[in-house]
């Protein structure tokens, strides 16, 4: 098997086994229910289904997804599921957003198949019309209007942090497929615009931008979270506390499972954790590099390139907004945080990725070299 | 795994198209460059957040909560019954704040628990300066009554949402007033105060613990995050030397005869002669610690300690045993009690009885003042100030009360004397003792001459069983010699059974010794003596032969008649001493019938001679010797000689009675009126004498009579 293939598996074995522990940590304090945060097991089962998922994947030839019906279908579905997650009594809101749908026994959210179902779509559009993507009407506009269409139903469940992915690993993919950069440059205009109207409709998006910069000047309120987020790294250390020692899961570091798991990291690991967790993503970065370039064609390519765009933004995003790099937004940690549907999602398309890694030509330089 | 051939590969128009061209790897570098970025971004800034914090983060929430236990619990002499524990009482609070009609809650809760309602209404309707009402007022504190406690769950349903019930552990006193002088209170706000609680508080205290840990978010402690601990330690328990009966026995005796002499103050004590352990110690009037503000400090003062008095006759027990022990005296010395009336030092000195020359045993009986003044002047004012000194007056007695507590009474050095004080002293004025110090003087009597520390805490027990504190007694201070101890009970034996206190102190199943006191109290103008108060003692101890407890009675202005130490103390001392006798299982040492008197004693039959024959034996072998010593003494009398002249009394040719068939309280009386020793054999009736009646007094030596029960019908056994 490819090496980084190989890699693509141990990383991500690695990455959710580390992503249960953490979840575990946090949810030892009992009272963790109160702040957001489901029961651990659901966790496990998530992770058994999002291993059936990932080695499904990998033994799926990813050419199928081509297939009109079956691109289609996820396609329409995802998009049926994201109109319905806005009406009321199908969607369930969670801390301003409505980003839930609840079935009996489980529950998820659309705008996580959304993601998945926006690589596909693009990958399927910019490879039939690789040969005029150099233009603004038939090449740089359709996948505009494709990821601006995702977007904007996700925009509309009240979530800003899941479009702005949407719209980045977009861009990557319309990047390396051959969009004409100075479109896609000069669409960040209009683009921003829409992003600053967006913030400042909304008064506690204004407020996280002011916390975010400083936080000191709510330090009770709206800064809270981010201290706490700064505490958690600062008690951490080099080592850390070691695993479930940490404090400031309970009850002073609110998500501290989700969207701020990765202070957790830093309290529980140190500088030691954090950066391990950085260089799993980092190596997975590079894994999807190299099987987005040896991708046997365009289509893998670019699929393997959304996959490894996604990961690495949602990843990037998400720490620098628990460092304080990003205003807060609510954006789960790839493999690592709670939550079921993210992480299923995450898995299958990791083994997605290792089908196209297998797939892939062997290594120019390998093969130099064997 | 699906593996293309090299066959197989190179479709050109493949719809998925063909790899990735090298513009779209530039690009795809790019990407990866761009993410490298920010992975180093995030890098560097994690170096910061981790080791670089920012100054201004806080350490988390840490939250304290004291730990506290009970106090100590004190309990009496046999570790059975607390004097002194802890109990949980309900206190209520009300925010007024949350009153619409305070009127109408001060109707309804003032009744039921006993308050007034327009003192409650005013606690309740009380404004603060900026006009708001208050948040928070006691409606009531420590609630104890069982009705109130009942009427407060009724209470609570009525007005749920301004009252509050707060339970707080208070001391609580069970035994109530028993013994309330010698244990003091704890107050309100949980200092002790007075008495033991004070004096024993580094024992009887708890010590709080700590508890501090960090905090959750929602300030609630965490278990696992403890930062200090220490469990808070209980406090010893202290047990006592006190008997719970004895000392109510003591009380209601008092109270009893306070009544009956319609007097104003008594105190009492009760203590082990070899020991010092006090059994009761008791003030009257009481208080109850319980309710300890219900009362005017001057009633809780313990008084037992505090004041001192004139012990009057009851002193002159030191005068005697210094004497005697000095060898100047005997008991059957004959003294001249001038008739009553005598004025040695300027100042008329009178005995209530009129005597003439009678042995000192009969001067001691009746309480000659004139008498124990003439041997007082045998003795010197130095040696008797050495004598009033090493009974232990002038000085405290016991290291259990709390420094300072304990008065160390009245005892002028010999400088300050005045020329009355050899006329004064011997008969117990000008100096004011304790009733512990008279007490202790009677214990060393009665113990054969040891002066024993007075004490009255045993041990203190620390929750771990270990003792912190256990009496010990001091070394022994030998006062004087176990014949002049055994003399001294004598006397003061014939005391009770002939003299002062004949007939008021006696107890049928125990032969009792002690001595009475009547003392005229200071003037309220301070100046003299008053005529009509009067400070009434008896002091003593039974049995007589090995006595078991040494008691104290003082009764202070007594308005009735007979204000006389036997009269008005006596009664006291016979019932609380017997019931402390019998409390110890002490057996009986005599039988006891109204008509003849000391019937039997036990004791005797047991051990072929009785304490009497033991006294008579020791004294009079002293006898001899001590004659000559006293000749020079008496030369030195200067007007004040014993015998005004020696032997016209005796020489009238006064003969030895026929004792035949008298008992042998009779048989000692007739003996001892004539200064005659006795060697009493047997028990009952006299059946022998020797010498024979008619024999002249002045060549009796000594007077043996045989004893025998022949006449005594069984039936006549039991005098009731």
């Amino acid at each position: 098997m490819k090496r980084e293939v190989t890699a693509v598996f141990i990383l991500v074995l690695t990455l959710v086994s580390l992503g249960i522990l953490m979840t575990f940590s946090a949810q030892g304090y009992k009272s963790t229910g109160e702040l957001g945060a489901g029961e651990p097991l659901t966790q496990l089962y998530a992770l058994g289904i999002g291993f059936v998922a990932m080695l499904v994947a990998a033994r799926f030839d990813y050419h199928r997804f081509r297939d009109a019906l079956v691109f289609r279908g996820i396609v329409l579905a995802s998009l049926i599921l994201l109109v319905a997650v806005l009406i009321q009594g199908v969607g369930a809101e969670a801390k301003g957003a409505q980003r839930w749908i609840r079935l009996p026994g489980f529950q998820f959210q659309p705008s996580e198949l959304g993601k998945f179902a926006l690589i596909l779509l693009l990958a399927v559009k910019l490879t039939a019309n690789h040969e005029n993507l150099q233009r603004f009407f038939s090449g740089f506009l359709p996948p505009v209007c494709i990821a601006g269409l995702f977007a904007g139903l996700v925009l509309a469940e009240n979530d800003l942090g899941v479009p702005v992915v949407m719209m980045t690993v977009a861009y990557l993919m319309m990047g390396v497929a051959g969009v004409s950069l100075r479109y896609m440059v000069l669409s960040f205009a209009p683009l921003g615009a829409i992003l600053l109207v967006a913030i400042v409709k909304s008064p506690h998006r204004v407020k996280r931008l002011a916390i975010f910069l400083d936080p000191w000047a709510d330090p009770l309120d709206g800064g809270f979270n981010l201290i706490q987020s700064y505490s958690a790294f600062a008690q951490g250390q080099f080592w850390g506390k070691g695993a479930g020692a940490g404090e400031q899961k309970l009850g002073y570091l609110f998500a501290s499972n989700t969207d701020f798991v990765y202070a957790l990291v830093g309290e529980e690991f140190g500088l030691v954790g954090t950066m391990t967790v950085l260089v799993l993503f980092v190596g997975l970065l590079f894994a999807g590099y190299r099987i987005a370039a040896n991708a046997k064609d365009m289509f893998g390519a670019l699929m393997a390139t959304g996959i490894v765009a996604l990961i690495s933004v949602q990843a990037l995003v998400m720490m620098m907004v628990n460092i304080g790099l990003l205003p807060t937004k609510g954006l789960p940690l790839p493999f690592i945080s709670y939550g079921g549907t993210s992480l299923i999602l995450f898995m299958g398309l990791a083994g997605v990725l290792t089908n196209i890694g297998i797939q892939g030509e062997v290594p120019e330089e390998a093969s130099r070299r064997a | 795994m699906k593996r293309r051939r090299p066959g197989e590969k190179a479709e050109p128009q493949s719809p998925c198209g063909e790899p990735l061209s090298a513009p779209q790897r530039r690009r795809l570098r790019l990407m990866l460059a761009c993410f490298l970025a920010g992975f180093v971004l995030v890098v560097i800034r994690l170096h910061f957040v981790h080791l670089l914090p920012n100054a201004k983060l806080s350490e988390n929430l840490v939250a304290e909560k004291p730990l506290t236990a009970p106090r100590g619990d004190i309990l009496d002499r046999n570790a059975k019954l607390k004097l002194a524990t802890n109990r949980e009482v309900p206190s209520l609070s009300v925010d007024p704040s949350k009153l619409s009609d305070p009127r109408r809650f001060a109707e309804s809760v003032a009744p039921r628990l006993g308050l007034d309602v327009d003192v409650l209404f005013q606690r309740v309707s009380q404004r603060t300066a900026s006009g708001k009402p208050f948040q928070f007022k006691w409606v009531k504190r420590w609630i104890r009554e069982e009705a109130q406690v009942l009427a407060l769950a009724d209470l609570m349903i009525e007005w749920e949402d301004a009252l509050a019930v707060k339970k707080e552990l208070i001391r609580h006193y069970p035994q109530r007033t028993a013994a309330s002088h010698l244990l003091g209170y704890v107050n309100r706000n949980g200092d002790a105060s007075e008495g033991l609680e004070l004096s024993f508080d580094k024992h009887l205290r708890s010590e709080d613990g700590i508890y501090k840990a960090r905090t959750d978010g929602k300030r609630r402690m965490l278990e696992s995050r403890v930062l200090e601990y220490s469990p808070a330690k209980a406090g010893e328990v202290v047990q006592l030397t006190i008997d719970v009966n004895m000392q109510q026995k003591l009380e209601l005796e008092l109270d009893k005869r306070l009544i009956a002499c319609n007097a104003s103050q008594g105190m009492g004590v009760l203590m082990d002669p070899d020991t010092g352990a006090i059994y009761a110690l008791a003030t009257r009037p009481a208080y109850d610690p319980n309710f300890y503000d219900d009362y005017p400090a001057e009633q809780r003062r313990n008084k037992a300690i505090t004041d001192y008095f004139e012990p009057g006759s009851a002193f002159k027990i030191v005068t005697a045993a210094a004497a005697i022990e000095e060898g100047l005296i005997t008991q059957s010395t004959l003294i001249d009690c001038e008739n009553g009336s005598f004025n040695p030092y300027g100042h008329r000195i009178s005995d209530f009885h009129k005597f003439g020359v009678i042995p000192f045993s009969k001067c001691f009986e009746e309480s000659s003042n004139i008498a124990i003044i003439k041997v007082a002047k045998m003795l010197g004012p130095e040696r008797l100030d050495q004598w009033m000194r090493s009974f232990g007056f002038g000085e405290t007695t016991s290291h259990d009360f709390s420094t300072g507590a304990e008065s160390p009474g009245i005892l002028r050095t010999r400088k300050n004397w005045n020329g009355l004080s050899m006329g004064s002293l011997p008969m117990g004025q000008e100096i004011g003792v304790t009733i512990l110090q008279l007490a202790r003087a009677f214990a060393a009597v009665a113990n054969g001459g040891i002066l024993v520390e007075p004490y009255f805490i045993e041990r203190a027990i620390a929750s771990d069983n270990t003792f912190t504190y256990q009496h010990t007694a001091p070394e022994a201070r030998r006062i004087m010699s176990e014949s002049t101890a055994a003399i001294m009970r004598d006397l003061c034996h014939r005391v009770v059974l002939n003299g002062t206190a004949k007939d008021r102190a006696n107890i049928k199943e125990y032969s009792v010794g002690g001595k009475t006191g009547t003392a005229q109290m200071l003037a309220k103008s301070g100046r003299g003596y008053s005529k009509d108060r009067y400070t009434t003692v008896f002091a003593g101890f039974a049995p007589v032969s090995d006595p078991k407890v040494v008691c104290a009675i003082v009764i202070k202005e007594p308005m009735i008649r007979e204000h006389w130490g036997g009269f008005v103390c006596g009664p006291v001392f016979r019932d609380v001493v017997r019931d402390a006798l019998i409390r110890l299982n002490v057996p009986a040492d005599q039988k006891y019938d109204e008509e003849v008197g000391v019937v039997t004693a036990s004791v005797s039959e047991e051990q072929g001679a009785d304490g009497d024959t033991i006294t008579e034996r020791l004294s009079e072998a002293d006898i001899l010797e001590l004659e000559l010593a006293m000749e020079g003494q008496l030369e030195s009398l200067d007007g004040l000689e014993l015998l005004r002249s020696d032997g016209d009394v005796v020489e009238g040719g006064a003969l030895l009675p026929d004792l035949m068939g008298l008992s042998k309280r009779q048989a000692y009386e007739a003996l001892s009126d004539l200064g005659i020793p006795w060697d009493p054999q047997g028990v009952g009736w006299v059946i022998s004498q020797n010498p024979a009646a008619g024999t002249p007094v002045s060549i009796v030596q000594l007077c043996a009579l045989e004893f025998s029960r022949k006449k005594l019908e069984p039936d006549d056994d039991d005098p009731s």
